[in-house]
């Protein structure tokens, strides 16, 4: 067991070495840059207008072969240093993540939640009364489910139904959970369960089919003739096995959730990295993008890694693979 | 090309007469000479995506009835929306035509703006209403229906190719390499050296290792005079370890740390990074590339068509390079349980090459692992172009696209004029659960162990 996490580990090394060099040469090929938009602003104190690009670009580094500026970076980066946003009061990185990643984490687990909690009962019960009304009437929401696109359904809500309801409009200033939780909530819930709901709809079809195949299995026959309640049955011995792979496809889902919330910050104008990442992109602010996307590939990565041992810990096949 | 060969061919074209036989004779023939020589492999290839598209469409014609006939009524159904999609796509001038700007300012043709119908109720007119310039919407939906068609199914083709080439090399290679290579390197193992040297060793190895692994593909082995070298940085990079299958690195744990790397980033973040990069929709090889997007260099044909498809061409390769990193794990998959099976062993005997048997044994083995991810892969990608319209970086205007008209105005004026976005989201909805729908029938009728996948 030891070993198999110790490996495991070990991978993420050469995966962590692809995901900078990724991040890195994207943001080389970027294409126009901010230098532009400073000379715009910063010049008037009769600095030459070549000669103030060729300083910034020197002590930028911009001139160096990309390897060299790879390596500084990296350096930087294994220092747990980000580097200075461009644009915006020169905010260090560091900073302006720190503000930013909870806010995304917390959309994130909110909707892990909200669409787990929605699914597995929902699966558990459409596979036990399999075609029956309330097995197709479930299948077909959750196909449903998969095809809504979210920032469409987020639309939809605050700007026609919540309105047409006479619903408080949401709060359009985001408000720290430790100072205010029931306003922090108050402008969560809605995106979290939009993306909850789309999450639900994979993981109820998987969690139906895992049932499915399981409940035919003979150690069920053999509890149900032992004579245990129905209830202890599914509980006990049918979800457990049932929802192994179900745990792979939620941790999968790290990365959907972490994605869905680009769309639901930028539309619910919560402070979180996916509205960040837009703005950044949108100003060419290459420090910024490049330290967003290597904390959430690091996200990405750690949740797979945890869901991984989860594995291993429920399954004990997975190991000797 | 050996005898053996030649006798493996003889073999497979069993006498059955008729069409399929002339089929299979075609593809014998194509394989044959695909693996012969490079320019048979090119223009083996071209033959390959040009017959898959016309493939591709007859499939799309006779889906809803091969369906249908199949008792998959919900399938049938979706196969018949997909139907639509592709017929509306294809003759939108016939149903709704556009006109040509009188002053040419624009190139592109545009929808007829009517400013003293702007934001005009559902009437029966207008039976989605006009937006702002008083363009009639349904006219916008239909137009937009290209968009979708051409991102969905372009990016389907080039998700199949290319996951399906990842996946076969990766499956096919597993556990053949050296052996060192299914070790911890030993620059792990001690750590402390210095950070700079090893950055500058590493192009440099993964170029060594590209070419071994090129050269280990096409079965010509490495290079005699650099295998000296080779052998040497191997050990001062990995140690000193019996390497039982010569110097050659484990192609498929290569390719699977590859492809963890393209799945660290969640694909929306990818997406929007390299639409950053290479622009969506500009002026340079194929709508690649940077430039205005309206004006009279934009103008490649004087049809809508050649205006659109040249610009959906970045959306398409994006959406497919992200998609085809989970799809390649699956494929892998494939085959890995098809390469155990006897014939490829007797292949191998016969002394069929490496390329041959992966093209002829095992690609026809997993056409159906192939084909049902390309369908549960059609609505992901029509979805993911929505999303990314709708924050702005896809195809850029004047080109209506669903993604877009449900956000930007729709945005601004959804409680005064709630058309606007309510029926290009209701399109998407309806194509994706139409597509998903014939996805899933699809995947029943093909190979229903996959189902919950």
């Amino acid at each position: 067991m030891r070993q198999y996490i110790f490996r495991r580990i070990l991978l993420i090394i050469p995966t962590m070495i692809g995901v900078t060099m990724v991040v890195s040469l994207i943001t080389q090929l970027l294409p126009g840059d901010f230098i532009d938009v400073m000379l715009a602003d910063h010049l008037g104190s009769g600095e030459d207008k070549e000669a103030f690009r060729e300083r910034l670009e020197d002590e930028l580094g911009w001139n160096d072969p990309w390897i060299v500026q790879y390596g500084n970076w990296l350096w930087e980066l294994l220092q747990g240093d980000l580097g200075t946003s461009f644009i915006g009061g020169f905010q260090t990185v560091n900073e302006e993540l720190r503000s930013r990643i909870p806010v995304t984490l917390e959309l994130g687990v909110l909707s892990l939640i909200v669409g787990v909690a929605i699914a597995l009962p929902v699966g558990i019960i459409s596979a036990i009364r399999q075609d029956s009304v309330i097995d197709y009437v479930m299948r077909g929401t959750a196909i449903l489910a998969l095809s809504v696109p979210g920032f469409w359904l987020a639309v939809i809500i605050i700007r026609i139904i919540f309105p047409q309801l006479g619903l408080p409009s949401l709060p359009l200033i985001y408000s720290d959970p430790t100072e205010n939780l029931a306003e922090n909530l108050r402008h969560m819930y809605v995106p979290a369960i939009i993306l909850g709901i789309g999450l639900a709809g994979p993981v109820m079809r998987l969690t139906r089919g895992e049932m499915l195949e399981v409940l035919r299995q003979d150690y069920v026959r053999t509890a149900r003739a032992k004579g245990l309640q129905e209830n202890a049955v599914i509980i006990r011995h049918a979800m457990r096995n049932a929802l192994i792979p179900v745990l792979t496809l939620i941790g999968l889902s790290a990365s959907i959730l972490v994605g869905g919330s680009v769309i639901m910050e930028s539309i619910f104008t919560l402070p979180g990295m996916g509205l960040r990442m837009i703005v950044a992109l949108t100003d060419r602010d290459i420090p910024v993008i490049m330290g967003i996307m290597v904390v959430i590939a690091i996200v990405v990565i750690v949740a797979n890694l945890l869901i991984d041992i989860a594995y291993s810990l429920v399954d004990p096949r997975i190991r000797y693979n | 090309m050996s005898d053996a060969q030649e006798s493996v061919s003889a073999y497979a074209i069993q006498d059955e007469g008729g069409f399929a036989n002339w089929i299979r004779e075609q593809m014998q023939l194509l394989i044959d000479r695909s693996v012969s020589s490079p320019v048979g492999f090119v223009s083996a290839l071209i033959i390959l995506i040009f017959a898959g598209s016309v493939g591709f469409l007859v499939g799309v014609v006779v889906m809803p009835y091969w369906m249908f006939k199949r008792k998959k009524y919900l399938g049938a159904f979706g196969a018949a929306i997909l139907l639509a999609c592709v017929v509306v796509a294809a003759i939108a001038p016939l149903i709704q035509t556009v006109e040509q700007d009188p002053d040419a300012v624009q190139v592109a043709p545009y929808i007829k703006a009517s400013f003293s119908e702007r934001f005009v109720a559902p009437n029966a007119d207008h039976v989605m209403g006009t937006d702002n310039q008083g363009k009639d919407m349904v006219t916008r939906i239909i137009y937009g229906s290209e968009v979708t068609v051409l991102v969905g199914l372009g990016s389907v083709i080039a998700t199949a190719l290319l996951s399906t080439a990842i996946g076969l090399v990766s499956g096919y290679f597993a556990g053949t390499g050296a052996s060192w290579s299914m070790r911890a390197p030993r620059f792990i193992l001690d750590l402390p050296i210095p950070v700079v040297w090893w950055l500058l060793a590493l192009p440099f190895a993964s170029a060594v290792l590209a070419v071994q692994i090129a050269l280990r593909i096409i079965d010509i082995g490495t290079l005699g005079f650099l295998n000296n070298e080779i052998e040497r940085l191997q050990q001062s990079l990995f140690g000193d370890m019996p390497s039982r299958n010569g110097p050659v690195p484990d192609v498929d744990i290569v390719l699977q740390r590859l492809v963890d790397v393209w799945n660290a980033f969640p694909a929306i973040f990818l997406i929007l990074a390299i639409i950053a990069v290479i622009g969506a929709g500009g002026d340079g090889f194929f709508g690649l590339g940077f430039g205005p997007d309206v004006g009279p260099q934009a103008s490649i044909g004087d049809e809508w068509f050649w205006q659109v498809f040249p610009r959906t061409t970045t959306v398409i390769l994006t959406v497919a390079v992200v998609l085809a990193a989970g799809n390649s794990r699956i494929v892998r998959g494939a085959v890995l349980a098809t390469r155990a099976a006897q014939y490829v062993e007797a292949a191998r005997t016969l002394g069929a090459s490496n390329v041959r048997i992966m093209v002829a044994h095992i690609v026809p083995n997993i056409m159906a692992t192939i084909i049902i991810l390309a369908s549960l892969n059609l609505g992901a990608a029509v979805l993911i172009e929505a999303a990314i319209s709708f924050l702005g970086f896809g195809i850029p205007p004047p080109f209506p696209t669903w993604g877009r008209d449900t956000g930007g105005l729709a945005l601004t004026y959804a409680t005064e004029a709630w058309w606007l976005g309510v029926f290009p989201g209701l399109s998407i909805m309806i194509a994706v659960f139409g597509f998903n729908m014939m996805g899933d029938a699809l995947r029943d009728i093909l190979d229903p162990r996959l189902r919950g996948t």
